[in-house]
């Protein structure tokens, strides 16, 4: 990997967060934070990671047209940040990009020729009058003939306007090109065309690509290497097949076993994640997946039956988050009366067999018509205690017997009234690794890095603490 | 159920259903002559490419085609037995979002921004249904329940804006719930999600399912989501059904060379993607017999003569094909396309591989 086309080091991502109408600044969320990857020279690259995940926001700083709050990058050797004047206008020339909608992307009133000659007259590169021929060139290169120049952008379809946009952005030979999201707003059947484009166009230009893009199929397709990203850091670099034929980041195995798949027609072993993408704003400590991970790590000198340990640490989080309270638990007894036909029942419908009382996530229902407040001064502990383990799916007792009598202190305490003494009882006992430090990204194989605790790391070989991999 | 017809009839028989668009360009017969059927408690997917007609099949359903400059010029729709197409406006609002309910692709724009969660919910309960406003709202939390949105109980009083994505399709699909529809009408329900959203979502789908013994119309242009969730499969293309059958069928011998088209265009397939050549044909002036044959790697000069081919037979199971080449062949399948060697490399190199 001698002499990269590009080098981010340690990149974080800031933008400020306000509130009311003059937004003014409160505070930061941080969309990049800490991300460290390399471009070879002629590779394809894939970033992929859920909307929100930041990468969009990272391929914008990447390319400068966003300012870095912290971190170095460095293009063909040279510091990206310092450049400015004829420098930066250089660079720009070498590191062009493409956007998500192809459609936004070109002037209405201008046709496709124009906005693709307009780099080279912003540049001063060739006459008007040999402006035309490199256009028409360019845009035959991209599978258009040369003829679009003279169209306007309502009159090429999607696909058309996608490869219009690559013309653009190829008119000035750079060696770098950056696709966010080059197939998302188009229909099946000219993906795998714009895709073969991409493909080819490095081959021939020699051209290092980087596709941003949320669809796992369009990656494997492209990309020789993967970035997986997770808000705002990267979990998991490597060779794309190794990447999806054995993952090594829980995330990573959830986000390709949610690929659907046509050729592998019936309902494959898929990894479900619990709850939904935390607040950017306010990341989890340590592993910033824990939350969700289905392989989070057990805490040490307890034994916990299969999907125990997850369900108990999903009620730490809700105890954390500040939901684990008298009234939140007396709602969902309420509810539990109405199910039992204690009380009068919820109208109307068919109620679905098998729902009551035990579906997905019943921690707080209260049906109108009863106040949980009223409840909340009437609730027994041993209520409290049936409740929370139902609706944790936690059984009665834990296998464990010192993690049971943390948890039957903790409820005791709900129904007591003492929410916070709950909280830091369940958070001081049911701890994990995973929630106390950041994992260190390490070695997998060659070439293939993730940063989880799972993975076995030899000694203290990797000194990149607190960077993402690579 | 409120009908007397037998259960094993299917819930909803849409019967060369022709829907036009009158535009500056001319008539677009957007659906044209399109057949399918819904069985109770049974899931069938449309799909096909934009432009296929899929949606515009959908809203046709409740009539909910924009009138003008749409308009529904022929075939039938019954629903339970009854022809939905001749039904007056009144009796129309009494099915709609109570026996058949809608769930669209943008859960955003879906939703009113100004009334919360709940007042939504309850608004869709009491159009339909003659209770007290605390029950609508015991209702509006059980449904939100029902559909996996955590805490509902607080929840309910949120606004669009406090939901992510998938959670705001997740409100939709209580309110097109709220109910208790016999059919749900889902079009391109998770294509604004990310993959991971979108596999719960399906969940969700599979769910309610089994649960209220709800019949689902889904309408995707991903095969592999069909793949996930249907029991029957309609593949459409410019308007017209080009194959259709059991899920399994379809995906495991698909039978029409169009239908094999999209499932190797799709990015990710092993051995690389092929991008189908050529775009769907002038939506005003369609050409003469099947209209895929412009796009066709097996096209002989017959698939461009007359009407749209005859449907056929293919295999043991309810699996039919509208394509000329099955003609008197019925029970066998098609091999590769005439002159392998040079068709398939051909179809599939750059040369081919221009959309316009």
């Amino acid at each position: 990997m001698s002499d990269p086309l590009l080098e981010a080091e340690g990149v974080i991502a800031e933008y400020p967060v306000g509130e009311g109408l003059l937004r003014r600044g409160t505070g930061v969320v941080r969309a990049v934070d800490g991300v460290s990857l390399t471009v070879r020279r002629g590779e394809t690259l894939g970033i992929v990671g859920e909307s929100g995940c930041g990468k969009s926001t990272l391929a914008r700083t990447l390319l400068r047209l966003e300012e870095p709050a912290a971190g170095t990058i460095r293009f063909d050797g040279e510091p990206v940040c310092g450049l400015d004047g004829a420098a930066l206008k250089r660079f720009r020339r070498r590191a062009q990009m493409t956007f998500q909608d192809p459609r936004s992307s070109f002037d209405p009133r201008r046709s496709v020729g124009e906005s693709v000659a307009e780099p080279l007259r912003i540049h001063g590169l060739t006459g008007r009058s040999s402006r035309r021929s490199v256009v028409g060139g360019v845009l035959e290169r991209v599978g258009l003939d040369a003829g679009a120049a003279d169209r306007y952008p309502h009159e090429l379809s999607g696909g058309q306007l996608q490869r219009a946009a690559l013309a653009r952005a190829l008119v000035l030979n750079p060696d770098l090109l950056v696709a966010d999201e080059p197939v998302s707003a188009l229909d099946v059947s000219v993906q795998a065309g714009v895709l073969r484009l991409l493909e080819d166009l490095r081959t021939e230009l020699g051209l290092s690509v980087v596709v941003i893009s949320h669809d796992l199929g369009a990656v494997r397709e492209v990309c020789d290497r993967v970035a997986v990203m997770y808000l705002g850091e990267l979990v998991e670099v490597g060779p794309t097949e190794t990447l999806f034929e054995d993952p090594a980041h829980p995330y990573t195995r959830a986000l390709v076993s949610a690929v659907p798949s046509a050729t592998e027609h019936g309902r494959r072993e898929r990894v479900r994640l619990t709850g939904e993408v935390p607040d950017p704003a306010d990341p989890p400590p340590g592993c910033r997946f824990h939350p969700r991970c289905p392989e989070v790590v057990e805490p040490e000198g307890y034994a916990f039956a299969e999907g125990v340990w997850r369900s108990l640490l999903d009620l730490v989080v809700r105890a954390e988050a500040g939901r684990l309270t008298p009234e939140s638990v007396a709602a969902s007894i309420a509810r539990q009366r109405v199910a039992d036909g204690n009380d009068e029942p919820t109208p109307l419908g068919r109620r679905p067999p098998g729902t009551d009382g035990e579906s997905v996530d019943p921690a707080g229902i209260g049906p109108a018509g009863i106040d949980p407040a009223d409840v909340a001064d009437d609730i027994a502990a041993a209520d409290v205690d049936t409740a929370v383990r139902a609706a944790h799916g936690l059984p009665s007792p834990l296998s464990d017997p010192d993690a049971e009598a943390v948890l039957a202190d903790a409820l005791a305490r709900v129904a007591d009234g003492d929410a916070e003494g709950a909280r830091s009882r369940l958070a001081r006992s049911f701890t994990t690794p995973c929630r106390e430090r950041p994992p260190r990204s390490i070695a997998v194989s060659e070439g293939h890095v993730a940063s989880c605790h799972l993975i076995p790391s030899d000694g203290d070989g990797d000194e990149n603490e607190g960077t993402g991999p690579e | 159920m409120t009908s007397d017809r037998t259960t094993s009839d299917p819930l909803l028989e849409v019967d060369d259903l022709r829907v036009a668009f009158h535009t500056d360009a001319g008539l677009v017969r957007a659906v044209d002559g399109v057949s399918f059927s819904v069985g109770r408690g049974e899931t069938t997917c449309l799909v096909g490419e934009s432009g296929s007609g899929k949606s515009v099949t959908a809203e046709a359903i409740t009539r909910l085609t924009p009138s003008p400059p749409g308009e529904i010029d022929g075939g039938t729709v019954r629903f339970d037995g009854e022809d939905v197409t001749r039904a007056t406006d009144s009796r129309l609002r009494e099915l709609r979002g109570n026996r058949i309910a809608h769930v669209f692709q943008d859960p955003a724009s879906a939703l009113n921004p100004v009334y919360t969660v709940g007042a939504q919910i309850r608004e869709a309960i009491r159009a339909h249904r003659d209770v007290g406003k605390r029950a609508a709202r015991a209702r509006a939390i059980d449904l939100l329940d029902a559909t996996g949105i955590p805490e509902p109980a607080t929840r309910v009083d949120d606004y669009p804006h406090e939901f992510s994505g998938g959670m705001k399709q997740r409100v939709c699909i209580a309110i097109a719930l709220a109910c208790d529809p016999d059919l749900l009408i889902a079009d391109e329900p998770t294509s604004a999600l990310d993959a991971t959203v979108e596999a719960g979502i399906l969940d969700l789908f599979a769910e309610l399912r089994a649960a209220f013994g709800t019949s689902l119309l889904f309408i995707t242009h991903d095969l592999g989501v069909a793949s996930r969730i249907a029991d029957r499969v309609v593949v459409l293309y410019a308007g017209r059904v080009m194959e259709s059958g059991p899920a399994s069928a379809v995906f495991d011998r698909p039978a029409h060379p169009y239908t094999r088209a999209l499932l190797a265009c799709r990015p990710g397939v092993p051995g690389g993607s092929r991008p189908i050549p050529g775009s769907l044909p002038d939506p005003v002036d369609p050409p003469d017999g099947c209209r895929f044959a412009e796009r066709c790697p097996h096209a002989i000069a017959a698939c461009r003569d007359g009407e749209h081919p005859a449907r056929h037979r293919v295999g043991d199971d309810d699996h039919h094909v509208s394509c000329i080449h099955y003609e008197g062949n019925e029970g066998t399948e098609l091999g590769p396309p005439p002159g392998e060697g040079a068709a398939w490399p051909a179809w599939s190199t750059r040369a081919g591989g221009r959309d316009e």
